[in-house]
């Protein structure tokens, strides 16, 4: 009995944030600014940076922020409803909290996608609502890529209006999982599947291939390639290089590491096969992508 | 080694548990205390703790500036609470002065 509405509830997030999500797809005219946190300067205390990327959106009222400003250091700016502002991993932000607001954030975690959604009234010290919803992360799908595409796009001088299209693609995309998750449909190949790609992200680092993989998931190698192909719409080597390589350009960007302090960081023994590798997925070699960052 | 279980949370579950969390990752390993983190935010429940974990420690440390969820499983073990702000400013001594009451 307790379980049935215990469903009930989670069910009932779920309906809350889909519709959250679909005024906010369908009044897209009415997102006015996006705003986009970079990490130059050290936060001031108590701000909000997490290992994972973030969005806010302002869904009432005026919500006050300090965020980092290359040039200046910190800078203090209002977002007004509909405004945007995508935090990428390791950038901060940090609200006032001292305005009457409602902010809906999504939380990007490597196993769950969060939502919340916080009103405060100015003078209050306590939040008056707060809602939030969790479901089970989708690592390995067109997610990472969008993340991945905004997390660069932060850092370019030129972002409209790409950032609208992929503001957009990153809503639809977390309201088709928001809706797919009040369904709760999920077979067990599906969290096999996620559960590798968790170990492949957390393990990167260290030697493995897919016969280590597949001894530590207690299946065949065969067997693996073809879940990961099946589940993934992906390779799993290809799978596993994009992941060393994501962190790779993470590093080159942030990190005066040598190359081949890179290279075995990001799992990869061999400096010129990392080299080789990153090129012919990039474009660029790694020192070429480095550069153009400066 | 002191064994030490623990459980974030703040209001917003945006942040701040998940930074509290990494502090005092970070602390006990500095400190040579074994420790277990549990974050309760926006996310839910993540890296919960098992009932291993919860009979293996020694305290359970209760990081939270809001009610957490599922405290009768912590019955019959020493708890300590401290705030989410002393947590963020200073991990290592919140950690400190749980060692003094294990």
């Amino acid at each position: 009995m307790k379980f049935i509405q215990q469903v009930k509830v989670v069910n009932a997030d779920s309906i809350i944030f889909t519709d959250l999500l679909e005024s906010v797809i369908s009044e897209k005219e009415s997102i006015q600014n996006i705003w986009f946190a970079t990490d130059k300067h050290d936060p001031p205390p108590f701000s909000y940076q997490v290992n994972f990327p973030r969005l806010e959106i302002v869904i009432s009222g005026m919500y006050r922020n300090q965020l980092d400003d290359p040039e200046t250091g910190i800078t203090e700016v209002d977002l007004c409803v509909g405004d945007a502002l995508f935090i990428p991993p390791n950038s901060w932000n940090k609200p006032d909290w001292d305005t009457t607001c409602s902010v809906l954030s999504l939380l990007f975690g490597k196993r769950q996608l969060g939502f919340s959604l916080v009103s405060k009234n100015k003078g209050d010290t306590q939040f008056y609502d707060v809602q939030k919803f969790s479901i089970t992360a989708r690592t390995g799908h067109a997610i990472d890529g969008i993340l991945s595409a905004l997390n660069s796009l932060a850092g370019e001088p030129v972002k409209h209006p790409m950032d609208n299209h992929l503001l957009l693609s990153l809503l639809t995309y977390s309201r088709s999982m928001a809706f797919a998750s009040a369904a709760n449909i999920k077979s067990r190949s599906e969290d096999t599947y996620q559960s590798i790609c968790i170990y492949i992200q957390e393990n990167f680092h260290r030697a493995i291939s897919r016969d280590s993989i597949a001894a530590r998931f207690n299946m065949s190698a065969n067997h693996l390639s073809r879940l990961f192909r099946k589940q993934g719409h992906m390779r799993l080597s290809d799978y596993i290089i994009w992941v060393r390589l994501e962190r790779a350009k993470f590093m080159l960007s942030k990190y005066p590491f040598r190359l081949h302090e890179v290279a075995v960081r990001c799992g990869f023994q061999d400096v010129n096969y990392f080299c080789r590798v990153f090129k012919t997925r990039t474009g660029k070699t790694p020192s070429e992508y480095r550069l153009s960052l400066k | 080694m002191k064994n030490i279980v623990a459980v974030t949370a703040c209001p917003t579950g945006i942040a701040h548990t998940y930074m509290a969390a990494d502090l005092l990752r970070k602390g006990a390993q500095k400190l040579g205390i074994h420790i277990r983190v549990e974050t309760q935010g926006a996310m839910g429940i993540e890296n919960q703790l098992s009932p291993q974990d919860i009979a293996q420690a020694d305290l359970v440390l209760i990081v939270s500036d809001i009610e957490i969820e599922h405290t009768a499983r912590f019955h019959g073990i020493p708890i300590s609470t401290a705030s989410i702000e002393s947590a963020l400013t200073d991990a290592d001594q919140v950690l400190q002065d749980c060692l003094q009451l294990c």
